[in-house]
């Protein structure tokens, strides 16, 4: 299927983690002029930067205000108003049980799963509200569902930001405005090799493979196109069937 | 004999055939199946598709189904069950031979379905996608959708143990929700001033979904770009779940 996003304007954040820069060459790959979000990782931005003709790049930590406005200025300079943001920064720590993991923890996973997303509706979607048209795309897991040991602070924070959107679907819907949430499983990549991994995560998975960064940015794409313009508050997993959530 | 095969069932008009429609857009060979023979070539005509008269509930019918389309087609990629009724009829007030009318052909077709045509496209041993189109009702029902509403919950069970099932195979499984959808079927009812006021108050996306909306993402999950989706729900209804649920 054909996906163009030409004319459009998209944000990622955490544009230079894996599945991030991913997602943006998915996205300038369907025509969308993409800001791309950096924390740290300036040269990694810079690197995507030169591979993508009329890409900016932008740095901003996700979970202050300030920074967030900074950064929506800079993206209305560059590129002009956003049509797409793409939530995907997430604090990553170390995962331990409920009894011995830091409240900085749990602090951290709710400021950038919850407040990030917040955040970047209060500074990107007003300008969508002034266009009648635009997509927040946030990512989820499938560990949301899954509960599993030592993911506490993750699941919260991930179960948190769930909450947020379904509302958000609710509130700008009438401005042609979508809200939705991909929840992709454990993925692959040339960094991050299978090796190593259980056999038990596999087996369970029906369609025995593991996915890709690249299956999760094919859902990012579509539900960014008119293609999905009657789809909002929906959390799409990309796990292969690992989880496989009622309707 | 290369160009990809989708079997849409119930696909004279309404859904099925906006499914129809926007896979032919995306260069399949549609099959419409219908129980109205003249009606599903002449719907399949539109696309220089084939046209078959199928009673989803007579496993016998399905069979002929899966061999005509292999015959005349030579493969089968994808199937979209779409074929489904909807009595509208209080559940205390209901015949035992309605209900199971409703379960025979919304469940019960997509078993038949499913499982003939999965055979085949294991045989062939190419994968495949089927789609299964559910309903919101199958979260959110009302005393007059009794039946329908179980239906189409079992519907989406269905569709998960075949993709449990399928998945090793190549063959994704994924079912999609529709919300309220404009069809000629459905016209009268949501030009009432009432009903079209309903939508604006309790739609987010603030109209009515077309057959268009719901082939669209029938056409993203049988697409290549689709291949890790499997056992997924995917509701399409202008975020209404989201106020109703």
């Amino acid at each position: 299927m054909k996906i163009d996003l030409t004319n459009k304007v998209a944000v990622v954040t955490g544009a230079t983690g894996e599945l991030g820069r991913v997602v943006t060459r998915t996205l300038a790959g369907c025509g969308a002029r993409v800001a791309i979000h950096y924390h740290q990782a300036a040269d990694i931005a810079a690197a995507l930067h030169q591979e993508l003709p009329g890409s900016c790049v932008v740095q901003a930590d996700v979970t202050k205000p300030d920074a967030i406005y900074r950064m929506r200025d800079e993206i209305h300079q560059q590129l002009g108003v956003p049509d797409i943001i793409v939530n995907n920064a997430v604090i990553q720590y170390e995962w331990t049980h409920v009894l011995q993991q830091s409240v900085e923890d749990y602090r951290s996973q709710f400021e950038s799963c919850v407040l990030h997303n917040v955040l970047m509706a209060q500074a990107f979607v007003p300008g969508m509200i002034h266009k009648g048209w635009g997509r927040v795309i946030a990512f989820n897991t499938e560990c949301a569902m899954q509960n599993v040991a030592n993911q506490s602070a993750y699941v919260s924070g991930k179960r948190g930001m769930d909450g947020v959107l379904r509302v958000l679907a609710r509130e700008v819907g009438e401005h042609g405005i979508t809200v939705n949430q991909v929840a992709p499983g454990w993925t692959v990549s040339e960094t991050r090799p299978a090796t190593g991994r259980p056999d038990s995560y596999l087996n369970a998975v029906p369609l025995k493979r593991w996915g890709t960064e690249q299956d999760i940015a094919n859902a990012v794409a579509f539900l960014a196109s008119d293609l999905a313009s009657f789809i909002t508050g929906v959390f799409l997993p990309v796990c292969g069937g690992n989880v496989m959530p009622t309707i | 004999m290369n160009q990809k095969v989708a079997i849409i069932t119930g696909a004279a008009r309404g859904i099925g055939f906006g499914i129809a429609t926007c896979l032919a857009r995306d260069g399949f060979q549609i099959v419409i199946a219908d129980m109205d023979g003249a009606a599903a070539q002449a719907a399949a005509d539109q696309f220089g598709g084939l046209g078959v008269a199928c009673d989803v509930t007579q496993r016998a019918e399905v069979e002929t189904l899966v061999q005509k389309t292999v015959a005349k087609l030579g493969r089968i990629d994808v199937l979209v069950n779409n074929a489904g009724i909807c009595p509208f009829v209080d559940i205390m007030k209901m015949s035992e031979a309605m209900f199971k009318k409703t379960i025979d052909v919304n469940l019960n077709g997509a078993f038949h379905c499913t499982q003939l045509v999965a055979k085949e496209m294991i045989k062939r041993g190419d994968g495949g996608r089927i789609i299964f189109i559910t309903s919101l009702a199958a979260n959110v029902t009302s005393a007059m959708q009794g039946d329908y509403a179980a239906s189409k919950a079992g519907m989406h069970m269905l569709m998960k143990s075949f993709a449990i099932a399928l998945g090793p195979k190549g063959i994704t499984c994924n079912a999609i929700a529709p919300g309220m959808i404009l069809t000629d079927m459905t016209k009268f009812h949501w030009e009432e001033p009432e009903n079209a006021a309903f939508i604006k108050e309790r739609v987010p996306a603030s109209r009515i979904g077309t057959p268009e909306d719901i082939g669209n993402a029938v056409a993203l999950l049988v697409s290549d770009t689709a291949s890790y989706i499997n056992g997924v729900g995917l509701i399409v209804d202008g975020g209404h779940q989201a106020v109703c649920a």
